[in-house]
């Protein structure tokens, strides 16, 4: 395991309100959180405490109302839309429950994708994605559409397309809740494989008690506040 | 006493003619006089080289067998100029047609102005009529003897009349004037392709006195249309030398 | 600032349409359809209007160019004799004009109106009179080659004799009220410029239909000849009728011959055909009216099409987007995205419409189908041409149209957050 002594994330006093109607919200209170580079990490907790907010946040596809995120020492929430998009686009894969995979594009196309919305030329594109796809054991499924892919080898495409950008960090919001227990093994595999290949920082969420047990490290969240982090192996 | 003469010399010459005719050897034309002395005397009788004449007319027109509605007409008339004021029907009482020189216009009670008449609306209507029943052929057309032919039994010069200018309605006119009366009875009126367009008769029942002279003067006239079925009769009645004031004249005042 | 390339953004939207095939077919049918409309009126239009240019040109007898004094047209009806060209000035502009290579034909005309009399009743008519030869050169010209070889030509109802001047053409309603046969004769009874009476014989040679009930009892063509006598106007002219190669030619010849008349010192003006035909401006101004209309209505119907269609594309991708965002595209690429999907629908659909046009254009054509349209005597063939630059402009319009209707959808996706977007069920 190895621990920078730059933080790659680093929350501040974050908070995130949500307005509904006339009541506010508040998922996150107050949570300052460092995380570093090739952690492997969970957040877990309850229904409602604000997992979802929090990974948004350090996928930096939501932002805080009070706080500052520095991502490898960029003051994010300075950044302008479309600044931040490219930033994102570069710096962090993302792994979603329901795959979100493009379902008229082919397992290649899915992974190409990011490449190609970078301005990657198509042919540079190809090459790379295949051999993402090489990494996660899918060659053989280049060419097949989403539909045509069991549960487990539609997450790894994502993984595969999460990965393929070279990115600082991959965010997983409950990689695992739409597999059964072989491919939510198979999945917790490769990306702790994943995570020590290509020494890519993990963070999750997960109500999987099987896919806890791989993590280093733990933060649970209750009602928008971290009650506890804890460090594993 | 000189009429007397006068008369005799005229018999003279009619028992002359009688005589050389009955052998054929008589040339008529060299004893007809000058051409246009004889237009100017007959144009006497219809009203020419008077200082003015009024008269009126009774005037009946058919077209087919549609006859119109008579008419009846008060007419002034010097030289070039004439009006004819009409009198009957009485619902067009007031309604006058006016020729000076060669043009010639209508006013109606209830019109602001009077209105032109232009040579289109000459070639059929009343206001071809009074092209035909101008009185000064004198001014207007060169005469030329022809022939001679009678009318009726009444011997007659006959006279080619040419415009002067072109802008006289009837390029000619072949004109019978009587030889003993000098008044004329017949007309036919020509188109510039020559085309026989109208023909008239004149009777001169009338009599006026001017100068001490007693003048015959036209009583009737009928003009026949020789493209159409369509006649027109003139009756001329209460026949009077007066002098007319040019204002009678004035477009100005028509009115 | 890295950008989506504008070739993936082609690929990436040409997938985005078979997402949902039916719609997008639904979509690119309506807009094929609404194109093939267009082109197929449009060619109709096309060939309505040369039949009816030719018509006035050759039929009508109006020719290309109508030369006359200036001031004919206002004055010269109450005062004729003075904007007349006189005998002079026709045989000088007829001789200038001799070795102009584009004029075909130069025709004096000569117009009069008077009494015409059967000899019981007479009426009043209003005749043109043009040279015998003349009519035929001028009528011919409007007659495809197929009409010309099938006799058509000798049985052109308008045709003066040469031989014989006083032989006129009388429209149907004179001939009617004066109960002339064929060979019948009659007088003609008008004033010369001058204002004397004159009268000539003539025989009716051919009877015609002016097509218009105000007109059919009035009109008559006689010759030239006949014109100048009854008028008393040797050698004149009211107006030259000049019969170009190419109508293409009259606007360029209009100016040139213009210009080189008044140099040489004559007062004239030149009209072209389609300032003297009436029949020709109108229906063009209805036909320009409804394509204006017809076109309006399309085009709504692919905005409408299209941005219904890229609506509800868009609130069904919302969980793409949302991933799409996410993983790096900018709100900008959304939108380039989306539009740029619609505007291949677009462009995909006018080729379309355009095959469709093209394939019952054949079909009509070949069918041989004639109809009568209104204020003609005969029927005419249903033809339709290509109007090249009216379906190029459509194509173009459309496709900007197309474009812009997937905008405001695309921008509405591009606005919403991401977190929003993906949370989308």
């Amino acid at each position: 395991m190895n621990i920078q002594p730059t933080p790659i994330l680093n929350l501040r006093h974050i908070r995130r309100r949500f307005m509904l109607g006339e009541t506010c919200i508040d998922a996150l209170q107050s949570i300052s959180l460092e995380i570093h580079a090739g952690e492997f990490l969970a957040v877990w907790g309850p229904s409602g405490s604000g997992k979802s907010t929090l990974m948004n946040i350090i996928g930096l596809i939501d932002t805080p109302t009070e706080g500052e995120v520095s991502f490898d020492g960029q003051d994010t929430h300075l950044l302008i839309d479309d600044a931040l998009t490219d930033f994102r686009g570069e710096k962090i894969g993302f792994v979603f429950q329901n795959f979100n995979l493009v379902p008229v594009l082919s397992a290649l196309e899915n992974v190409m994708l990011p490449l190609q919305i970078q301005g990657v030329a198509e042919h540079a594109a190809r090459e790379r994605a295949a051999a993402t796809l090489v990494d996660v054991g899918l060659e053989r499924f280049r060419d097949s559409l989403p539909d045509k892919l069991s549960g487990g080898q539609r997450q790894r495409v994502a993984i595969a397309r999460a990965l393929v950008v070279n990115p600082r960090l991959v965010i997983a919001d409950e990689p695992t809740a739409n597999l059964d227990s072989e491919n939510s093994r198979m999945v917790i595999d490769l990306m702790r494989e994943m995570n020590r290949a290509r020494k890519v920082t993990f963070v999750f969420t997960t109500h999987d008690p099987r896919l806890l047990e791989h993590v280093d490290r733990k933060i649970l969240l209750r009602d928008g506040n971290i009650v506890s982090d804890e460090v594993t192996a | 006493m000189r009429w007397v003469m006068f008369e005799g010399a005229i018999m003279r010459r009619l028992f002359s003619v009688f005589i050389f005719g009955m052998f054929g050897l008589v040339n008529p034309l060299s004893a007809a006089p000058d051409a246009m002395t004889l237009l100017r005397h007959s144009d006497q009788a219809r009203g020419g080289g008077l200082p003015g004449i009024v008269w009126e007319i009774k005037l009946v027109s058919r077209d087919g067998t549609k006859v119109e509605e008579p008419q009846r007409l008060l007419i002034k008339a010097v030289d070039e100029s004439s009006v004819a004021d009409t009198l009957e029907p009485v619902r067009f009482k007031g309604s006058k047609l006016l020729q000076v020189d060669h043009n010639m216009w209508l006013t109606r009670p209830g019109l602001s102005k009077p209105i032109p008449i232009s040579p289109r609306q000459r070639l059929s209507g009343q206001a071809s009529n009074g092209d035909i029943a101008a009185t000064n052929y004198a001014a207007d057309y060169d005469a030329v003897s022809a022939d001679t032919e009678p009318v009726d039994g009444e011997p007659c010069y006959v006279l080619n009349l040419t415009a002067k200018q072109k802008r006289v309605t009837y390029d000619r006119i072949r004109y019978w004037i009587s030889a003993r009366r000098e008044v004329g009875v017949k007309a036919e009126f020509y188109s510039v392709s020559g085309k026989l367009l109208k023909t008239a008769r004149f009777e001169y029942g009338n009599v006026i006195e001017h100068e001490g002279k007693r003048i015959p003067f036209v009583s009737k006239m009928t003009i026949r249309d020789a493209l159409i079925d369509a006649e027109t009769t003139m009756e001329f009645g209460m026949v009077k030398v007066k002098k007319i004031a040019p204002a009678e004249f004035d477009l100005g005042q028509l009115q | 600032m890295k950008n989506i390339s504008m070739k993936n953004t082609f690929t990436l939207a040409l997938r985005g349409l078979s997402r949902n095939r039916r719609r997008s077919m639904v979509t690119l049918l309506a807009i094929a359809f609404g194109y093939s409309a267009i082109v197929l009126f449009a060619g109709y239009t096309h060939n309505v209007y040369g039949g009816l240019a030719r018509q006035s040109i050759y039929g009508e007898m109006l020719g290309h160019l109508t030369l006359s004094k200036r001031g004919m047209r206002k004055e010269g009806k109450l005062d004729p004799e003075r904007y007349m060209l006189t005998s002079t000035e026709v045989a000088s502009i007829t001789k200038l004009l001799k070795d102009e290579k584009h004029i075909e034909l130069l025709a004096p005309r000569l117009g009069l109106s008077g009494l015409i009399s059967n000899g019981r009743a007479s009426t009043i008519f209003i005749a043109d009179g043009i040279e015998p030869k003349a009519v035929v050169d001028l009528r011919q010209g409007g007659l495809t080659d197929q009409e010309r070889k099938s006799g058509m030509y000798e049985n052109m109802k308008m045709r003066l004799d040469p031989e014989h001047s006083e032989v006129v053409s009388l429209s149907e309603g004179l001939v009617e009220m004066l109960h002339l046969s064929v060979g019948g004769q009659a007088v003609v009874l008008a004033n010369t410029l001058t204002g004397q009476a004159n009268a000539l014989d003539i025989t009716l040679g051919r009877s015609f239909n002016t097509g218009n009930a105000g007109s059919n009892d009035k009109f008559a063509f006689v010759s030239l000849a006949l014109a100048r006598s009854l008028l008393d106007a040797e050698g004149r002219a009211d107006r030259l009728t000049i019969l170009l190669d190419d109508v293409n030619r009259t606007e360029t010849m209009r100016a040139h011959l213009q210009e080189k008349l008044r140099a040489a010192g004559f007062d004239v003006e030149i009209q072209n055909w389609q300032d003297l035909s009436d029949f020709y401006n109108q229906v063009h101004g209805m036909f320009d009216m409804i394509f204006g209309f017809i076109f309006s209505i399309v085009l709504t119907v692919v905005i409408m099409s299209v941005a219904n269609s890229m609506g509800m594309t868009v609130v069904e991708r919302t969980r793409e987007i949302g991933t799409l965002r996410a993983i790096g595209l900018k709100r900008g690429g959304v939108i380039k995205l989306f539009t740029t999907e619609s505007m291949l629908l677009t462009l995909i659909g006018c080729i379309t419409g355009l095959l469709i046009a093209l394939v019952v254009r054949w079909g009509i054509n070949i069918a041989h189908i004639s109809y009568t349209p209104p204020n003609s005597a005969s029927a005419v063939p249903l033809l339709i041409d290509l109007d090249a630059r009216r379906a190029m402009f459509t194509f173009v319009l459309m496709g900007v149209v197309g474009t812009l209707a997937a905008y405001m959808p695309a921008r509405r996706a591009a606005k919403k957050d991401i977190i929003d977007a993906l949370g989308h069920v």
